[in-house]
């Protein structure tokens, strides 16, 4: 052994690093997956999170392994019980002082889940084809669904109590509509086939849905219906002034484009299509009692499926829409289909089934401040009434900028969330009071949203690394600390360089960069 | 970016800069240079001490914001400091602030009046614990304050009532001495006033003798109190001397000379035309063999304090003869460092800060230690709000810390000095600038540089690391440890640091030996222990007992247990760090293991007496609101956990607890204490674990809406009962007017309009008013 190793345990694996590392890069070398919030990979410790925080054998507490040196013969656990425990607590600390959506209200609230503020953006940025794309992420008939829609998003627009919702439905329209002109609509990316084929009863909104989605992971999908036409209640019960037929079909075209396969006119019967497919999929519509096959169970209402994953009772058949309760909405539907394809989608590849709901952390509607803060940022003017059928384009944009961007800029990348869900963390377990909730909007690159601070200081370590004239300061202490300026500058003042650095390097939503902004257009 | 233009802050700022230096570690003295002259720190003096000292801005903003001494915005022409410390807070220091703002029609959150005359601030504690509660308006401190008189002290004094150690040498040496101790609380009682009081009378009747500044006695609960020495009528005490008895006093003890004898008997005769039938006679307030007295002296033993109420605090000769020096003398003849360890770690000293760590340890490793130079520390921050015996041993004993300091510098081959003293203690850092600038006229320091740095008020700087980081002139935020101190401390250079204490009692241990101190005490926790024994109790002070002597033994044979009618109910010991022992194990000897035993520390010697009238979710929840207002905020289970934990203790003393709250509460205390990097955080839950321990079922009692002591505002009632004579007096004094005046009739309180100042209950001369 080199004279400038040393040798210790970790979780039970025996390993020499370097002398001088640390517990977390010995850790890490391990490959022990220790999590961290406010450090940083150069430029000496800081050890505020407590995070990253792991328990060495005979030390009365946990340390905090991004500032404690490996030492010869320590045994280490990364992962114990007590570990755990003390990172669940941490965090949920952290998570009673944050204040902010993860996920827009609008969005959790849309049973397809489409991302709204996104999609707005994109209008409000002119960039229609990157707002279709955002849209058919979840929905597969937005032209459609435009027309019909009831919609639950804007039954939770912050916005409603105010001067009226934003009119989703009509942009999420819009969008749709401008696809469905266009001679070459937008065709969803299919992967590689991977070889499996999926049967899927019933070509109404939520077969076509989990057809869809099964495609865009690279499966094959075969519809059945009885009917002449796919489409189902949109098709038959829906009347044609309302939903013009030509976008119905403008929109089921494209699924067809992308490799969907009609048995039209076809009764399908559950026990023949098991041995020749991967996995079923039931979505035709309510099923009543004496037409469930054999071998499925059902619930109350309609077959018994596994909550989130449309799973049947039936190993490889899954169950979406009106067959697993009437009377859905289509959206519902279509968010139905969207869940099925990904548990088909597991199913197939031999990953376990369930539904995995990632953390989401939402403002309390009685929170006036909130609403109030996040209506500065947004354009003022009250809910659009359009002129003709639809909105035009001047008025898709208004509208659009309306929205006040309630999700999290960074609701993939915050570390917070993301360990949120690894550790199934409870957002309300520790109640109190939290930080203002304030959005410094000074600068024209970035945003800073106080409220989802976490005081890690990694803003201020970045900017001072720039060489920041000013730069940003922890002002206060306790529970009261706070970043900001030096002597009170708005971080325009402040971040003169290093401002994109501090927002991309934000472990949370805290420090983002404006909406329409992106990474990739450094400046230097 | 220049600020060329003419700024009225400009020339200060250039200034304190010139006086100061630009360094970056001496932000701190800068600051509170600037804020000296503006009385607060303006966003433009900011700016061009970035500006011109190339301090980082960001650095400036930090450090201005961390430290509670600095104030960001103007303040009111009378700057009034309501003391919040632990003494303070059981004898109602939240009843003297309502009530102070009551008067100035000041809400909860305003800073200063709508006047602009007075600002008001909360303090964590001025160390005057035993005269409680305190207010301490522009110089003048006021104690024994009630809500009823509180508003008095905001009529400014005429006499600037504080002047530290001021000579009194203008009389000839006589026969006859006058010793009076003006340290802070003494001088808040108006010992300084007694003083005055006393040098005129001497003069004006020639008496043959002198008046001398002494240090302090350590009782507290009799000043201001003078000693005179006679050779006739032998010593005599005058304790709770009144304005206007010193000339008396001064009679008493007048000898032979005409002049003087006929100047006193036409004082006598207009004594007796215009005074008053009130006061009580001369002569009961000078038993010299006050059994009382006795009682409190007897089971003390002075080490720290040796010649307590003797001794002047800067008589060096004085202090040489009574040993002092002698010590370090030895110490640098033998020219043996090692021996002075080993006789440290012989002695059995451990660290009198509340740690406990073995001193002599402590000294080694930093002999040992690589890097140059080291760094020798006094910390005398000390923070404990209920804690004022490192002040007092600064204030009154200034030569034996600087030994202490001396004589450890010696042993571990260091010549640089520091002493890090509270802000809030002016006159023991004058006390002390004063001793060195004595040793060094003296040539006593030798190759060793002494300095004085004031903190800026941040309890946890008295932790070593986050002391250290204050002193580099950042943000007083701990650091992960290992490497501790003794290794890598003051700008990276191993560094020695020790309470005030522990370095006064070093020159006794050389003097007499580790024998002679290790014999003393019980186990290993040997010599004697300083302890500010204040609250409830009814002879408050500062004593020093042999380590071993029980809780029982300081609170009922000194202390002289609480008042009558009360119970004893518990001591609380640590401060914010350490916990309640109740009265039933109250024989539980000081030593730090016996005192961990019960769940509580040694701390550094505050301990505060609580009768049956203290709520110990009240006293849970004053300390954790102390020590979130002092978290740092850099970790996050300190930072949010205890705020957190503050949050569940105002619900449960407001009767909003749920019942899951106490396992949240103690949930939280664990995580907290466990998590925490720095001493603060993990011991901070010590309080709520300690009353959880052992005072559940107040806590239930709180969630059932009861505060089973009367004390928590939210729950209680006040009723007046048949007891009632209709004399008046509550309405009177009622603020609020929430009782009608009906004469010879039972009252009757508006319970809507009451505040629960408590004024009306104290002024019933029928305890006919009751908390239910």
């Amino acid at each position: 052994m080199s004279e400038n190793q040393i040798e210790l345990t970790i979780n039970g694996i025996a390993l020499s690093v370097p002398q001088g590392s640390t517990l977390l890069e010995a850790a890490r070398q391990a490959g022990a997956d220790v999590p961290t919030l406010c450090w940083l990979p150069r430029g000496g410790t800081w050890a505020s999170c407590l995070v990253c925080s792991v328990e060495v054998q005979g030390m009365r507490r946990l340390v905090p392994s991004c500032a404690t040196l490996a030492q010869a013969g320590q045994v280490v656990f990364t992962d114990s019980d007590a570990v755990v425990r003390h990172r669940k607590m941490a965090l949920e600390l952290l998570l009673s002082d944050h204040v902010g959506d993860c996920i827009a209200p609008c969005q959790s609230g849309c049973p397809a889940h489409l991302d709204v503020p996104a999609m707005n953006q994109a209008i409000l940025d002119d960039d229609l084809a990157l707002a279709g794309r955002i849209v058919k992420d979840t929905i597969p008939l937005p032209a459609t669904l435009g027309r019909i829609c009831p919609t639950p998003c804007e039954g939770r627009c912050r916005r409603k109590t105010e001067d009226g919702a934003v009119s989703v439905c009509l942009l999420k329209r819009h969008v749709g509509d401008h696809e469905a002109h266009l001679l070459d609509p937008y065709v969803p990316p299919i992967p590689p086939p991977t070889g499996k084929r999926v049967a899927i009863i019933g070509a109404g909104p939520a077969g076509l849905s989990a057809a869809y989605f099964l495609l865009r992971h690279g499966h094959a999908a075969e519809l059945f219906d009885d009917h002449e036409e796919p489409g189902g209640a949109l098709r038959y019960e829906v009347p044609a002034d309302r939903l013009p037929r030509e976008i119905l079909d403008a929109e089921i075209d494209v699924i067809r484009k992308m490799g969907a396969v009609f048995h039209l006119n076809t009764h399908a019967d559950l026990a023949q299509l098991i041995p020749s497919y991967n996995a079923v999929v039931l979505a035709a519509g309510t099923l009543s009692e004496p037409d469930t096959p054999s071998g499925i169970e059902r619930a109350n209402r309609g077959v018994k499926v596994q909550k989130g994953t449309g799973q049947t009772s039936l190993v490889g058949v899954f169950a979406a829409g009106g067959a697993v309760a009437p009377g859905k909405i289509s959206v519902r539907s279509i968010g139905d289909g969207h869940a099925v394809a990904d548990s088909v989608h597991h199913f197939l590849t031999g990953e376990k089934v369930t539904s995995s709901i990632p953390f989401n952390l939402e403002v309390d509607r009685s929170n006036v401040t909130f609403v109030q803060t996040r209506l500065q940022l947004a354009d003022h003017r009250p809910r659009t009434v359009p002129a003709g059928d639809g909105l035009s384009l001047d008025e898709a944009k208004a509208e659009a900028a309306r929205c006040m961007q309630c999700g999290c800029a960074k609701v993939d990348s915050c570390v917070l969330r993301s360990l949120a869900t690894r550790y199934s963390l409870d957002a309300a377990k520790f109640k109190g009071s939290s930080r203002p909730i304030r959005i410094d909007d000074s600068h024209d690159e970035i945003l800073f949203e106080e409220s989802k601070c976490t005081s890690c200081g990694i803003c201020v370590r970045v900017a001072a690394e720039h060489g920041e004239n000013l730069g940003l300061a922890f002002h206060g202490r306790g529970f009261d600390t706070r970043i900001s300026g030096p002597f009170g500058e708005p971080l325009a003042m402040a971040l003169k360089k290093a401002a994109r650095a501090c927002a991309e390097q934000c472990p949370t939503g805290a420090l983002y960069l404006r909406p329409g902004l992106h990474a990739e257009e450094h400046k230097d | 970016m220049s600020l060329a233009v003419i700024s009225p802050y400009s020339e200060a700022v250039d200034r304190l800069i010139e006086e100061h230096g630009s360094r970056p570690d001496l932000l701190i003295p800068l600051l509170q240079g600037v804020q000296e002259k503006f009385r607060y720190l303006p966003m433009e003096a900011l700016r061009l001490i970035a500006d011109r000292t190339g301090i980082p801005a960001t650095e400036i903003e930090g450090v201005a914001s961390f430290y509670s001494y600095f104030r960001r915005s103007p303040v009111g022409e009378h700057l009034v400091r309501v003391c919040h410390g632990t003494a303070c807070h059981v004898r109602g220091a939240d009843l003297i602030e309502d009530s102070l703002r009551r008067h100035l029609s000041m809400s909860p959150t305003e800073e200063t009046d709508r006047t602009g005359k007075f600002t008001l601030e909360r303090v964590a504690c001025v160390g005057c614990c035993s005269l409680a509660p305190v207010v301490v308006v522009d110089q003048a401190t006021f104690g024994g304050l009630t809500a009823e008189t509180a508003p008095r002290s905001l009529v400014p004094p005429t006499v600037s009532q504080f002047a530290v150690g001021a000579p009194s040498g203008h009389l000839s040496r006589g026969p006859i001495k006058l010793r009076i101790a003006t340290d802070s609380c003494c001088a808040a009682c108006g010992s300084l006033r007694v003083r005055q009081e006393l040098e005129v009378a001497a003069k004006h009747y020639g008496l043959q003798g002198s008046v001398e500044t002494v240090s302090c006695t350590g009782i507290c609960h009799q000043m201001p109190m003078c000693e005179v020495l006679d050779p006739v009528l032998g010593n005599v005490r005058y304790s709770k001397i009144a304005p206007g008895e010193a000339d008396a006093i001064v009679r008493r003890h007048l000898k032979s000379g005409i002049a003087g004898q006929l100047k006193a008997g036409i004082a006598s005769l207009l004594d007796w035309i215009s005074s008053p039938n009130d006061s009580e006679p001369l002569e009961s307030k000078c038993d010299p063999r006050d059994p009382m007295l006795c009682e409190f002296i007897h089971p003390q033993l002075r080490i720290a304090m040796e010649g307590n109420g003797v001794t002047s605090p800067h008589d060096l000769a004085a202090y040489r003869e009574s040993g002092g020096f002698e010590g370090l003398k030895a110490v640098r003849e033998a020219e043996d460092p090692d021996s002075v360890i080993e006789a440290v770690i012989k002695s059995g000293l451990r660290g009198r800060g509340g740690a406990g760590f073995p001193t002599g340890r402590k000294w080694r490793t930093v002999r040992n230690a690589s890097g140059t130079p080291k760094v020798l520390i006094c910390n005398g921050d000390e923070g404990d709000p209920g804690a004022f015996m490192d002040r007092m041993l600064l204030e009154s004993f200034p030569f034996r810390v600087l030994e202490g300091m001396l004589i450890a510098a010696y042993a571990m081959g260091i010549e640089d000095g520091i002493l890090y003293i509270r802000a809030e203690y002016p006159h023991a850092v004058a006390s002390i600038q004063k001793a060195i600038e004595i040793l060094t006229a003296e040539g006593l320091l030798g190759s060793v540089k002494l300095r004085v740095v004031r903190g800026a008020g941040a309890f946890v700087c008295g932790e070593e690391t986050a002391l250290i980081s204050s002193l580099e002139g950042h943000r007083g935020t701990p650091r992960v440890r290992p490497p501790f101190p003794a290794e890598s401390g003051l700008f990276g250079k191993p560094t020695c640091v020790n309470n005030v204490e522990t370095y006064a009692l070093i020159p006794w241990i050389l003097r007499n030996g580790a024998e002679a101190f290790s014999a003393i005490g019980n186990g290993k926790s040997t010599g004697t222990k300083v302890f500010a024994l204040a609250g409830a109790v009814r002879r408050g002070g500062l004593i020093e007992v042999p380590m071993g002597t029980t809780i029982r033994q300081i609170v009922e044979e000194i202390g002289g247990g609480v008042a009558e009618g009360r119970t004893f109910k518990a001591v609380l010991m640590g401060g914010p760090s350490g916990g309640c022992v109740p009265a039933s194990l109250a024989d539980t000897p000081v030593d730090y293991e016996a005192l961990q035993s019960v769940g509580v520390i040694m701390g550094s010697g505050g301990m505060v007496v609580l009768d049956d009238r203290s709520c110990m979710v009240d006293v849970a929840r004053f300390f954790m609101t102390f020590i979130q207002n002092e978290s740092c905020g850099k970790c996050t289970m300190c930072r949010v956990g205890t705020r957190r934990m503050m949050e569940i203790l105002d619900r449960i003393c407001e009767g909003q607890g749920q019942p899951e709250d106490l396992d949240q509460l103690e949930t939280l205390a664990g995580a907290v204490s466990q998590g925490s990097l720095c001493g603060l955080g993990q011991t901070g839950p010590n309080p709520v674990l300690s009353t959880l321990r052992h005072y559940r079922s107040e806590y239930e009692a709180h969630l059932q809406g009861r505060c089973p002591a009367g004390r928590c505002t939210k729950l209680i009632h006040y009723r007046v009962n048949d007891k009632c004579i209709g004399c008046t007096r509550c309405a009177q004094v009622c603020p609020v007017e929430a009782i009608q005046m009906q004469p010879h009739q039972r009252h009757i309180i508006d319970d809507i309009k009451c505040v629960r100042c408590d004024v009306c209950r104290l002024a019933c001369p029928e305890e006919a008013i009751v908390i239910e």
